[in-house]
């Protein structure tokens, strides 16, 4: 990110800010669709994330560190949304599917499925730290500063959370019952 | 069955699929707030005070010791506490020894935050969700979600267990069906709502004690083979969250037993919820009900 322009927004150029927000827009609603599995809930959280970035931005003492900082907004508006969507309504509406490639076999398809499952069981904590790791490779200590939480429980989340989607995995690759009977 | 390595690559594969671009709407929305969304400055910068002479210095922190003694006074329990009733004798509460325990403060254990919990006591006291605080001894396995919501499982909707509190101003007449609310201020109100509400199997009402404190215990649960699609929009729920804000409120999903307390503090009605998955083991119902049995309220 243009730190100039970051800058410039930091005093109020909305201009700037135009420029700010638009180079990042795609890559907010990337993380908060992964995060919330909601496309709905992502685009909202995004928009909030936006808006207190701009509100927000005066405070930011180091404008080379704005990346690290506007993913701890972002963060907060996705667990904003995702609380509405955890204490109220479980009807979790699915992302719209993602086009399989034309040779992608069955057992892809299946794996897809079980993932989407096994990552919806995790907690928002969970989720947030999966994507934050295996999608924008961020590194732990990172990680535990955008959360504000020490790094061993930023570790410690990922490893229960990985389990817990091995364990999905593994759950219906098992031969069921009946099968072993057979 | 997956090894660690192939999980990753998996999962890793898995979040890298699907295009995402913001659409213009959204984004266009943002700018448009912009001119009548003000830039928060800092306002009180630290070093500020280390340019004041001395003489300010010691005006400001007797000030500071005055207000803090000012406050102090005024939240000094009066007589009554919780629905008017005698402040509780303190009870000495056996707990095991820590093997890790949070940071305490001077002024009681910490209040809960999101994160994995180590053993230890700590305080529900965040005042837009909490009537009356109080405190838990928590044993480590467990997590503080941002729902203020304390579980013990992969996921409290699942295969948790979980106790939370909530205040209550009114209740579904029908848990299964939604709509209609019943006003329920207060802890009378909310037993009775609670009484007759639709929707679910109940177990109660029932008088019983909790942290010393009178409160009336109901358990709700789903007869044999009900079926959660026959209810309007999803799960079961108990009631919205205060307002009513029907944005929010405590859910009930299939396989969950959950026992609710009904109290009162501060003349309203509020709740300590516990819910127990069908799936969660025998010794995580344990630790919920030790959790439960530490209650201690900041009366």
């Amino acid at each position: 990110m243009d730190t100039d322009l970051v800058m410039r927004a930091q005093h109020g150029d909305r201009g700037a800010y135009a420029l700010v927000a638009g180079a990042i827009a795609d890559r907010f609603l990337a993380v908060a669709r992964r995060i919330l599995r909601d496309r709905d809930l992502a685009e909202d959280a995004t928009q909030q994330a936006l808006l207190a970035i701009w509100q927000d931005l005066p405070q930011l003492k180091d404008p080379a560190r704005f990346e690290a900082w506007s993913y701890r907004l972002l963060v907060h508006a996705c667990y904003a949304e995702g609380r509405k969507e955890r204490r109220w309504a479980p009807n979790l509406r699915l992302l719209p599917v993602d086009e399989p490639a034309a040779d992608e076999d069955l057992s892809s398809v299946i794996d897809r499925d079980q993932l989407e499952r096994g990552f919806r069981r995790l907690s928002i904590d969970h989720r947030t730290v999966v994507v934050l790791y295996h999608y924008l490779d961020t590194p732990l200590d990172e990680i535990a500063r955008i959360l504000e939480i020490p790094v061993g429980t930023a570790h410690s989340r990922l490893h229960h959370a990985m389990r817990g989607m091995r364990a999905a995995l593994d759950a219906d690759s098992r031969p069921k019952a009946r099968e072993v009977a057979l | 069955m997956s090894t660690d390595r192939e999980t990753t690559r998996i999962v890793r594969s898995w979040l890298e699929e699907g295009v995402t671009a913001l659409p213009d709407r959204v984004l266009d929305t943002v700018l448009d707030q912009l001119p009548a969304t003000p830039q928060r400055r800092s306002w009180w910068p630290a070093r500020r005070i280390a340019h004041m002479n001395s003489y300010a210095r010691i005006a400001i922190a007797a000030a500071a010791v005055l207000v803090v003694a000012v406050l102090g006074y005024n939240l000094l329990p009066r007589t009554g506490g919780i629905g008017g009733q005698p402040t509780p004798v303190p009870t000495v509460t056996p707990t095991a020894a820590p093997t890790a325990s949070p940071a305490s403060s001077p002024s009681g254990p910490p209040e809960l935050t999101q994160g994995d919990l180590t053993h230890g006591a700590y305080s529900f006291s965040n005042p837009t969700l909490t009537e009356v605080p109080f405190t838990v001894t928590v044993s480590s396995g467990w997590t503080f979600n941002t729902d203020n919501m304390l579980f013990r499982g992969l996921n409290w909707k699942d295969d948790g267990v979980a106790l939370t509190t909530w205040k209550i101003t009114h209740v579904y007449a029908d848990g299964c069906k939604g709509g209609a609310l019943v006003p329920a201020g207060t802890k009378e109100l909310v037993v009775a709502a609670l009484a007759a509400q639709l929707g679910h199997e109940t177990s109660g009402p029932t008088e019983v004690t909790l942290g010393g404190l009178p409160a009336t215990r109901f358990e709700f649960s789903f007869a044999p083979g009900f079926d959660m699609a026959t209810c309007d929009g999803g799960p079961v729920l108990l009631w919205p969250d205060p307002g009513p804000n029907t944005n929010g409120g405590l859910p009930m999903f299939a396989g969950q037993t959950t026992t609710v307390y009904v109290m009162e503090g501060n003349g309203k009605a509020f709740a300590v919820v516990t819910i127990r998955n069908a799936a969660a083991p025998a010794s995580h119902a344990a630790e919920l009900q030790a959790i439960l049995d530490s209650i201690e309220f900041q009366v």
